[in-house]
């Protein structure tokens, strides 16, 4: 069993997929998204899912509908992005500090991983920005390509803190969205999810939000060889990237278009005390 | 006993329509399952006096339609009454959802408010077909009125039955001082329920807690739950909350 996977105890009983500890083969292009997990985080944290991950779960941008005389939206932005837990914060599952992650739909919003794109506008349209083929309020980039880091360094800390685990030589941590959904204790629907607040002068602090018959997995390391350390002994772990555009360049220039429009949020400080 | 404050490891331990028509919930602290409000000494630990602040219950009012004229004998208009009435409904409604919400799933709480109007011959057909009127007619009519009550109130009573004196499902309670005069706890206002709920699972840990006394509340002295002379707490009477557009759909 995938050692990670063993500190599960006794909140499930299901066995991990089997996973080939083979590292990502080299060549012209980094292989971003993992092949043999279901999320790879770069050492700067950029996050890329899996292609078995995206279609499991709908996580792949969709268009939405512009309304060009009031310039606003007129509908959600659909598919399923990640929040993203410790579960020692959330006494409704009981068990070691792992790391939670949950499905939710984008419409509700305060969602952590691939939470959202750009999307072509009618300004991109007027200065003749939209590619051909594409049209206004097609997002400007694949979730499979956008590669976003506003959470992964929270997510590099949480999974230093939960596994002891650090990027690998290759600069990146394979993930797993691991076991049969975790109930909870008292069999409610209701999931209130920890979530730390971005803004304001309460930023860091722990508040939650609502979540409706959700499902809870934990999101383990995929490699039992997945080096272990201090996360702050990789210092390019925790530098922060100003813009997105200090990332390793792409080689898809709608990728590198996405990502030069990301609006990056710095993390939360994390205190020794939330690290404990 | 809950008082004035944020009482944590309240279990809800029954619900049910009192002969007045008021929906009255028991409740009781989490690992005390003997306490009751037919033994309240049973509730006070040796040597300590029972506060009549404290309760072993929680008190939703039936709705209300106002009087035509205020306690100093000027009249209200029409459409003061009708707001008054409906700023009620909203409330009591609010109430129930929301104690709710700690519970279940808001299309259950949905699918358990459908029939809020039933048996008082308004609905939405009536309401598209005879407008506003139909509705204003309802909030004045207090025959029809308590029978919203009792919908609203069933309604709830349906939904929590399975939860109840149950410890798992304990909830943290934010009580407000009934005025600056009556030091007895009494539910919050739930017009902003949204952004200011007074009941949740206990399952939030307490540092991440959205039940919290607002500024308001504590300027104005409505977290303090010291008691007054009694003289002074039965003097005054409670100001009935004041409201906006009517609107029997679509307004919580």
């Amino acid at each position: 069993m995938n050692k990670f996977a063993s500190m599960l105890g006794q909140l499930t009983a299901v066995e991990p997929p089997v996973v080939a500890n083979k590292r990502a083969s080299g060549g012209p292009r980094k292989e971003w998204n993992p092949t043999t997990a279901d999320i790879r985080i770069w050492k700067d944290g950029s996050v890329y899912p899996s292609q078995a991950l995206v279609q499991k779960w709908g996580l792949e941008f969709t268009a939405r509908a512009f309304d060009e005389a009031s310039g606003k939206w007129t509908d959600e932005p659909g598919g399923l992005g990640f929040d993203v837990f410790h579960t020692a914060d959330y006494p409704a599952i009981q068990g070691p500090n792992l790391v939670g992650i949950v499905p939710v739909k984008r419409s509700e919003g305060k969602i952590d991983l691939f939470a959202s794109c750009n999307y072509y506008t009618a300004k991109d349209k007027a200065n003749g920005d939209i590619p051909e083929g594409a049209k206004v309020g097609d997002p400007v980039t694949s979730v499979m390509e956008q590669g976003s880091n506003t959470f992964g360094k929270e997510l590099l800390k949480m999974l230093n803190t939960s596994y002891d685990v650090i990027p690998n030589a290759e600069g990146y941590i394979d993930l797993l969205v691991f076991g049969d959904p975790i109930k909870n204790i008292n069999g409610s629907e209701i999931y209130n999810i920890p979530k730390k607040l971005k803004k304001g002068d309460k930023a860091g602090e722990l508040s939650y939000v609502r979540r409706e018959k959700v499902s809870v997995f934990v999101l383990i390391p995929a490699n039992d060889d997945q080096p272990t350390g201090s996360l702050d002994s990789d210092t390019k772990a925790t530098e922060p990237a100003t813009t997105a555009n200090q990332q390793e360049p792409a080689s898809n220039d709608a990728f590198a278009a996405a990502m030069g429009g990301q609006v990056t949020e710095a993390s939360p400080v994390l205190t020794a005390e939330s690290l404990s | 006993m809950i008082q004035v404050g944020i009482n944590e490891n309240v279990v809800l331990k029954s619900a049910a329509i009192a002969d007045k028509g008021y929906l009255k919930i028991e409740v009781r602290q989490k690992g005390n399952e003997q306490a009751s409000a037919d033994d309240p000494f049973a509730m006070a630990s040796a040597g300590q006096a029972i506060d009549v602040a404290s309760s072993t219950s929680l008190t939703i009012l039936k709705l209300l339609v106002p009087k035509a004229t205020k306690t100093n004998g000027d009249a209200r208009t029409r459409a003061e009454r009708v707001s008054m009435s409906n700023n009620d409904l909203i409330e009591t409604m609010n109430k129930c959802k929301h104690i709710l919400s700690c519970f279940i799933t808001s299309d259950d709480i949905a699918a358990l408010y459908a029939n809020v109007y039933m048996n008082t011959n308004f609905s939405m057909e009536i309401y598209k077909a005879q407008g506003a009127a139909s509705f204003e007619d309802l909030l004045l009519d207090q025959d029809r009125m308590d029978i919203v009550s009792t919908n609203i109130f069933n309604a709830f009573i349906s939904g929590i039955t399975p939860f109840l004196d149950k410890d798992e499902h304990a909830v943290r309670l934010k009580l407000i001082r009934q005025s600056k005069e009556k030091h007895y706890g009494t539910i919050p206002g739930a017009r902003y329920i949204s952004t200011d709920p007074f009941m949740e699972s206990m399952l939030i840990p307490v540092e991440q807690s959205k039940v919290k006394f607002s500024a308001y509340e504590i300027k104005n002295g409505l977290n303090d739950g010291t008691p007054t002379t009694q003289a002074a707490a039965d003097a005054t009477p409670a100001a009935p909350p004041m409201s906006t557009d009517a609107s029997p759909f679509g307004q919580r």
